[in-house]
């Protein structure tokens, strides 16, 4: 359950990763398309971003399961993304901010300057939480050894038993035993002979 | 040693998550609570306040003020320049009564939207149809207009500052503030004094449209 729940966490952070950085993206370029600046400028509102991305494909290629498996980590990482996520969505669609409507911009350019050291902020972190645990080394763990039979208690006993027996007979002269046991058919051959009915007896035979 | 190291990267990784997540919740949470404070709505009926009935009452007073016929004038002053009065007092009139305000009066639950397009139409219709286009032909040089130009001259000025206040108030909702039931209740609510606000403006348009109207039906009686 844990390994599921930790799996729809590392899926979903790529997905608001990119969700994130598209809403971002229009904003800014909206943003400094009223400003009259270039978008060279905004280069450093995207570097988190790239660095975001480089760690995250790092993570991916080279399968590191002390990110991977970190169910904290991912839950974080998909928070972090949600609230940018928000960020963007509120800064187009709420036309509560009166500002979004003003002079036909569609956007709330103020809102969304106030959260950029924010956003930053949160995505540093994140870059230097994953590079932490990227020196993580993973232990390795003990192979657990498997026993052929389990033997239960009495069984045991039983034996010690036997053993006791073996040694206490092996003490004393050895005797020859006899290793002749008598087959259950002949058994049964004896029975009817002992019997009264001499016919029946014949024609058993 | 490289134990001790793995560990102690452990530590300042976790450590450094959970800040991330502490910070990263208390943002989430306190946007959701400023969407929820600006979609705020007052439940209010316009008809039924006392400066909109004020409003009503000064604009019938006015309508009845402005009466003037040319054919019957018997007075001193030009018959033309009386007209271009009255026509401008009259178109006055009708802009402060806009379609915005119409249609406030049938709302029963008004939003900081609604307040912003109030606020819009006082500054459009009122100050800048009204007052500027119209009733600054009252500061003309003229002989008749002596008395009035200064109070004409004075008020629209007034007029034109009063909504910075307002407007800069209603911009700026986009940044945070914490605002609890308690306040709100007992001195600051953006909605609620926004709308006060705007609506005394529109008393104080009326009021003074009055004033002209009783000058203007003054100059019309005079023999």
């Amino acid at each position: 359950m844990k390994n599921i729940v930790n799996k729809i966490f590392y899926v979903l952070k790529f997905i608001l990763l990119i969700l994130s950085f598209a809403l971002s993206l229009l904003i800014i370029v909206k943003m400094y398309e009223r400003l009259g600046k270039s978008l060279k400028e905004s280069l450093s509102f995207f570097l988190p971003f790239l660095a975001i991305f480089i760690v995250f494909s790092i993570n991916m290629v080279a399968d590191q399961k002390a990110v991977k498996d970190n169910m904290f980590f991912n839950i974080t990482s998909c928070l972090v993304l949600l609230v940018i996520t928000y960020i963007g969505y509120r800064t187009i669609f709420d036309k509560n901010m009166i500002i979004n409507s003003y002079m036909g911009y569609g956007m709330s350019f103020n809102y969304y300057s106030e959260a950029v050291p924010s956003i930053k902020m949160l995505l540093y972190g994140l870059v230097i939480t994953d590079i932490f645990l990227m020196f993580i080394k993973e232990e390795k763990k003990p192979i657990p050894i498997k026993l052929e039979s389990k033997e239960p208690i009495i069984e045991k006993e039983e034996k010690q038993e036997t053993v006791v027996k073996e040694e206490k007979e092996l003490k004393t002269p050895l005797k020859k035993k006899s290793t002749y046991t008598p087959k259950p058919s002949s058994r049964k051959r004896n029975e009817q002979y002992t019997s009264k009915n001499k016919y029946t007896d014949k024609k058993k035979r | 040693m490289r134990e001790f190291i793995n560990q102690y990267i452990k530590l300042i990784a976790s450590a450094l998550t959970g800040l991330i997540f502490a910070y990263a919740s208390f943002y989430l949470i306190l946007n959701i609570y400023h969407q929820q404070e600006i979609a705020r709505v007052m439940k209010v009926d316009v008809q039924s306040l006392s400066s909109y009935t004020t409003i009503q009452k000064n604009l019938d007073e006015v309508a009845e003020n402005i009466k003037f016929t040319p054919n019957t004038y018997k007075g001193p002053y030009d018959t033309t320049m009386l007209l271009s009065m009255q026509g401008a007092i009259s178109i006055c009139r009708n802009y402060i009564m806009n379609d915005t305000f119409k249609d406030l009066t049938t709302h029963q639950e008004i939003g900081i939207v609604d307040i912003e397009n109030f606020r819009s139409s006082f500054q459009n219709d009122v100050v800048n149809k009204c007052m500027i286009e119209q009733l600054y032909y009252f500061t003309s040089d003229r002989p008749i207009l002596k008395e009035i130009r200064p109070f004409i001259k004075s008020n629209i000025q007034l007029f034109i500052d009063s909504d910075m206040y307002i407007k800069r108030d209603i911009f700026n909702n986009s940044s945070y503030f914490f605002n609890s039931d308690h306040t709100d209740n007992t001195y600051r609510s953006s909605v609620k004094d926004a709308f006060a606000h705007v609506m005394n403006h529109y008393k104080s348009a009326s009021d003074f449209l009055l004033e002209v109207s009783r000058w203007y039906k003054d100059r019309v009686e005079e023999r």
